[in-house]
């Protein structure tokens, strides 16, 4: 099966799923910078992967997960920190596989989009 | 005629998933004269949830803390005001356990091979939220299979294995990192999806647009 794309009306999907974490903010212009630097630092991607990987991080995950994928960048250990913002075990594996599952679409280009991130309440 | 394949990945502990499937249920009539064919994937919203189960109001208040947002009241007013207009009952202050749902995507899974899978599915929804039953408790999912038309000894027998858990497992697993990540989320074809309970109408144009491209081949 390859990579999926959505088919439905996006911007209607924000309470009509479960499973999502509720969003907190946003990541910000300040934390979107620390990502790029850690990016360019840490694993040394190019500036061009490390805008995709941020705007994607972005567009999926609130400022703590994003800023967790931020810390995995620098290749620290984020299990501690995932669990004192009171992530559960399949919600840190989903950040810790970001980078990896995204890298690829990152590095080439490839048009189609995932999933969307569903922000909604775990029920 | 051409016949869309409909993965449905769903969690019975998730009252969209419930929802989103009695959409389906409609959204397959307004697709017509498209054929479809559905195959019930699983999805576990948590499964550090102990096999024994949890309090649910505990771990409902855990989650949730204070609803400083106002997030779950809105959510729960939504799914309270829709439930009833899909013929769903929701009883969410009567349910006493949150249960871990490996087994009953292990009933599931057996009711497809059956070709029971949409009565099972449906039966496991109903006992959750409607009748507040444990559908954690294997006795519970063997008797749902029973009423639904699965033999109790052979249910027996499997509930007494871990046969197929690790085969749940790492369905889930596939399609987490085909980036499904909230649920119901239903793929048509193996291309297209659609995430949360959309509208019959929705998902419908969803078949149909599915039809129309050619099916994947690998």
């Amino acid at each position: 099966m390859s990579p999926l794309r959505a088919a439905g009306p996006a911007g209607a999907l924000v309470l009509a799923a479960c499973g999502a974490p509720e969003p907190g903010p946003a990541p910000d212009a300040q934390e979107r910078a620390r990502f790029a630097a850690a990016c360019a630092e840490g694993p040394g991607y190019a500036p061009a992967i490390c805008d995709c990987l941020s705007e994607r991080a972005a567009e999926r995950f609130d400022e703590t997960r994003f800023r967790l994928i931020r810390i995995s960048l620098t290749g620290a250990a984020i299990r501690p920190a995932a669990e004192r913002a009171g992530l559960n075990r399949d919600q840190i594996g989903q950040i810790s596989r970001f980078v990896m599952e995204n890298l690829a679409h990152c590095a080439d280009g490839e048009p189609d989009a995932p999933l969307p991130f569903q922000p909604a309440p775990e029920t | 005629m051409t016949t869309v394949s409909v993965d449905i990945v769903l969690d019975p502990v998730c009252p969209w998933c419930w929802l989103g499937h009695r959409y389906w249920l409609r959204a397959r009539e307004l697709a017509a004269p498209v054929l479809t064919e559905t195959v019930y994937r699983p999805f576990q919203l948590d499964s550090a949830v102990p096999r024994a189960g949890s309090d649910y109001q505990a771990y409902m208040k855990k989650r949730i803390g204070d609803d400083a947002s106002g997030r779950w009241k809105q959510m729960r007013e939504h799914l309270e005001t829709a439930g009833p207009e899909a013929g769903i009952v929701f009883n969410f202050d009567q349910i006493e356990r949150r249960p871990n749902t490996l087994d009953a995507h292990r009933l599931i899974r057996w009711a497809q091979g059956q070709g029971l899978a949409e009565p099972v599915v449906e039966a496991v929804f109903r006992a959750y939220f409607e009748e507040r039953r444990d559908i954690g408790d294997r006795a519970v999912l063997t008797a749902i299979g029973e009423e639904a038309g699965l033999h109790r000894d052979v249910l027996d027998d499997l509930f007494k294995s871990d046969r197929d858990a690790g085969e749940v497992q790492r369905e889930e697993a596939f399609y987490r990192s085909l980036g499904v990540s909230a649920v119901p989320c239903f793929i048509f074809n193996g291309r297209f999806a659609v995430s949360g309970a959309e509208a019959p109408e929705t998902l419908a144009d969803a078949v149909r647009r599915a039809a129309a491209q050619p099916a994947e081949t690998e």
